[in-house]
């Protein structure tokens, strides 16, 4: 049933936040991953760039197989190369945010509305549901802020985004990265590359998402909070059997919509 | 009369079925890979034996004893049965050396029952439990046919008598055919002669790995038949006498390894049988009876779980009890190996690290240039290509934890107090790669090994010096391989020669407590070095109250060889053993000297003696002079 879609991951150049080392881009890789536990043998992996990118052997040790390298100018807009390439294929999966370049999370949403199909970012897991005759459909559960979760369905083709926790195994070999190939396809389009404005390239900053909403207090306020141990309008279950405290604590994650049974 | 032409048969029958055995076992061996060896090795045989095994076998008296008496008291016979019946001389005072022979081999035998009676839990039963009597069946027949004149020995007598030297012979000549106990004696020999590790015997403490050539795709150990064929032989020598399971940390804290069910394993792995016939003790947790191999089928998990795998510490106290010279830890990573270059199938927190030593050059995933951070206010020079220094200084991981910058901080002020010219590595430091190269990760470790070496090759020095054992081992043993040769000593090393060349004046430690004295594994049996740091607290005025495992039986505090990072679960934690081993002795302080075990015993949760580097205690000392 697999063979009747068709898979393709989209991967890039990534370097540490720390060293600047090139390695494979952690949320790319998570979506390869992804995107083998949907397609197993049948997914394509491609990159828009140079075949000499050193992070490559990174994706090929994790599991890569075949590499298609799509040849684009340092600079160039990679969206027209990649949409006309990747027109057949019906799902597109690809990491939220890349670490270098342009960074912004924006190919996705970019390569979605030249390809007129609809963007599914921050996906989480990714199943197919259907049949040849009637049409597939993706289900996918998608990651929103402070633990919650939502699932969404959508019919192929689209493009989807994925979320830096989705729940999959990256295992580095370095057998498969020695045996691993890179293949460079030839140019797609003949139109006139459209030079991007200059950037300047820095190496990220590792920061740390907060989830918690910013609460206005003072300074001294929050001095006070964290040297003086008083509650904080929270409840502390002393008293009663465990399964009393147990009951505080369901509470609490039901009011915060933690668990939603 | 029939007898003694009986005996010659009989000898040379049992000849034919140990060389047919010996034979059909070397075709297994020969599964492996080929290793260059000449055929003179079996001469230095005698001198392996009685000297190098004999050190080994003598720390059990008992045994020691016994099995002199029952193996020698045997060969003797066996030798004198050869002249005198294997070539029909039936000279009558031989068969009198004959029934000596045979007198003291019963002697042995009944020592062997004695033990047997109610054995120690580590032995194996099973197979190994009738050998008390097929050995005594041997002797009393023998003697019987010998001495007995022909005239006095009725038939039933003869009959009988020849039947037991019948079950006795079967016992010696099929062993090794059959792999059933007595294979120990010719494998032993023979492992004894090839073994995988030869510079052992010229007394060298032969610890480094051997690098692989992944160029050449070698990817480690994924079937029985990837071992070298030495080494096949060398898991055929094990007596099962569970010494390796006694000394093994991870067997102690309940974690699912035991080494000698390990290599029993992987016997069955190399003679395509299961583990239903062992008789020992399992791994603690897994079931008997469920693992089979073959020597072109994979060894995990169907032979033997990745759990076991990932559980060893490295810490070598199997190598060190072995009395047959196995090579259990090699085995070990040549497994992990595999598992980690082929499938990159690595438990717990591990990948994280080994992502983190690829792309960092540092276990925590810090930037290079962060390792020194500790040393920013104690004016150290660092080193510079064409600056000439004594002594570099190359602190490893221990430098980003904050317990252990206390330890270098100390070292640094020791060493300016001894007016030495050293100087810190800074931002060139890369980790050695000894945790990459403990879990199989070996291209991260090649590749950190020639950043390194590199970096090295830059720099003007005479020494290094370093206060983790692992670098030290790294660095003074296993990048050899690579390429250079480098005089490390270990700080311990060094402060004690600072000591006793008078440049560091040592008074009378403040320190009243009762201490005692862990020896990291690295450091101790990687490297035979137990004495310098006992020699510092003996001038710092403290005696040391060793702990029953101590020096180069030392036992592990469970951080080695990525054990902390794979994590696998167990009953209770190797420190929490070790700290009960201080408990003991009634120790207040443990004095250590590696980081490992510094981040491990200072783990130790509830009430717990003080952790306590030797270079701090050195420090304190010189601040108590000031």
């Amino acid at each position: 049933m697999r063979d009747t879609f068709t898979v393709a991951a989209l991967i890039s150049a990534g370097r540490h936040p720390v060293s600047g080392t090139p390695r494979a881009c952690h949320v790319d890789a998570v979506a390869m991953a992804l995107g083998r536990w949907i397609a197993g043998d049948a997914l394509r992996v491609v990159h828009a760039g140079a075949a000499e990118e050193p992070s490559l052997q990174d994706y090929l040790a994790l599991g890569a197989g075949t590499i298609e390298v799509l040849p684009i100018g340092a600079g160039n807009d990679p969206v027209p190369e990649l949409a006309t390439y990747l027109r057949d294929v019906d799902i597109i999966i690809t990491g939220n945010n890349a670490e270098r370049g342009r960074g912004s999370g924006l190919l996705p949403y970019a390569l979605a509305e030249a390809l007129k199909r609809p963007v599914v970012s921050n996906a989480l897991d990714v199943r197919l549901a259907g049949s040849a005759e009637a049409g597939w459909n993706a289900e996918i559960r998608q990651f929103l802020p402070k633990g919650q979760r939502r699932r969404i369905a959508c019919p192929l083709p689209l493009v989807i985004s994925v979320h830096p926790r989705a729940q999959v195994e990256l295992k580095y070999a370095y057998a498969r990265r020695v045996s691993g190939r890179i293949e460079i396809v030839a140019s797609q389009t003949t139109a006139a590359p459209v030079i991007a404005p200059e950037w300047t390239m820095e190496t990220a900053s590792r920061r740390p998402v907060r989830l918690k909403a910013q609460d206005g207090k003072s300074a001294h306020a929050r001095m006070q909070s964290a040297i003086v141990s008083e509650a904080k309008g929270g409840v502390v279950a002393f008293e009663g059997t465990t399964v009393d405290k147990a009951q505080v604590m369901l509470n609490y994650l039901r009011e915060h919509r933690l668990v939603d049974f | 009369m029939w007898v003694a032409p009986a005996v010659t048969v009989l000898f040379w029958v049992s000849v034919a079925t140990l060389a047919i055995g010996l034979a059909r076992r070397s075709v297994l061996w020969r599964a492996g890979r080929a290793v260059p060896f000449t055929w003179f090795d079996l001469l230095t045989v005698p001198k392996r034996y009685f000297v190098d095994l004999h050190h080994v076998v003598a720390r059990d008296p008992y045994i020691a004893k016994t099995h002199i008496a029952t193996a020698g008291g045997a060969i003797a016979a066996l030798s004198l049965v050869a002249l005198n019946y294997g070539l029909g001389i039936y000279a009558r005072v031989l068969d009198w050396g004959i029934l000596l022979a045979a007198a003291v081999m019963l002697a042995g035998t009944y020592f062997v029952w004695a033990r047997r009676r109610e054995p120690p839990q580590r032995l194996s039963r099973g197979a190994w439990n009738r050998l008390p009597y097929s050995l005594a069946a041997f002797a009393i027949g023998l003697a019987i046919l010998v001495m007995a004149a022909p005239q006095a020995l009725s038939l039933a007598i003869a009959v009988l008598a020849l039947l037991l030297l019948l079950v006795g012979s079967a016992e010696l000549a099929l062993g090794i055919g059959t792999g059933s106990p007595m294979k120990h004696a010719v494998a032993g020999l023979l492992h004894l002669a090839f073994h995988p590790r030869p510079e052992r015997f010229s007394g060298v403490r032969s610890t480094a790995l051997s690098p692989l050539a992944l160029a050449n795709r070698e990817f480690g150990v994924a079937k029985p038949s990837d071992f070298l064929w030495t080494e096949l032989l060398s898991f055929d020598a094990c007596v099962e006498c569970g010494k390796c399971e006694q000394s093994c940390p991870a067997f102690a804290a309940g974690q699912p390894l035991n080494p000698k069910k390990l290599i029993q394993d992987l016997v069955a792995g190399l003679s395509s049988s299961s583990d239903v016939a062992y008789a020992g003790r399992p791994y603690p947790g897994v079931a008997i009876g469920i693992h089979r191999g073959a020597p072109d089928q994979p060894i995990v998990p169907k032979l033997i779980e990745a759990e076991t795998v990932w559980s060893c510490t490295t810490c070598r106290a199997c190598v060190e009890e072995c009395p047959m010279l196995i090579e259990h830890v090699d085995a070990v990573v040549g497994m992990r190996r595999s598992l980690n270059l082929m499938q990159g199938d690595i438990p717990g927190t591990a990948p994280e690290t080994l992502s983190n030593l690829r792309e960092t050059g540092t276990q925590g995933g810090y930037a290079k240039s962060a390792r020194y951070n500790w040393a920013i206010d104690l004016n150290v020079p660092e080193a510079q290509p064409g600056k000439p220094v004594d002594l570099l200084l190359f602190a490893g991981e221990g430098a980003f934890d904050m317990r252990y910058q206390r330890t270098l901080r100390a070292l640094v002020k020791s060493l300016k107090a001894a007016r030495v010219d050293f100087a810190i590595l800074g931002a060139r430091e890369c980790d050695t790669g000894d945790t990459a190269r403990r879990l199989g990760d070996e291209a991260t470790f090649q590749a950190l090994a020639k950043q390194n070496i590199a970096m090295l090759a830059s720099l003007d020095f005479k020494r290094i010096v370093t206060s983790d054992p692992h670098v030290l081992h790294s660095l003074r043993n296993e990048y050899t391989a690579f390429g250079d040769n480098y005089i490390v000593v270990h700080h311990t090393a060094l402060l004690a020669e600072l000591a006793s060349q008078g440049k560091l004046k040592l008074g009378k430690a403040a320190e009243t407590r009762t201490l005692t004295y862990h020896d990291p594994c690295y450091l101790g049996r990687y490297n035979g070095e137990t004495e310098a740091p006992r020699e510092i607290l003996r001038r710092l005025g403290i005696e040391v109250r060793e702990m029953q495992r101590s020096g180069l039986r030392g036992r592990c505090c469970g951080g080695g060889g990525g054990a902390p990072l794979t994590d696998i679960p167990g009953k209770q934690r190797i420190p929490d053993i070790r700290m009960n081993d201080a408990r003991e002795v009634g120790a207040d302080v443990i004095a250590v000297a590696c980081p490992q075990c510094t981040a491990m015993l200072e783990g130790v949760a509830n009430t717990r003696a003080e952790i306590l580097d030797i270079a701090e205690l050195v420090a304190s000392s010189l601040e108590a002079q000031q």
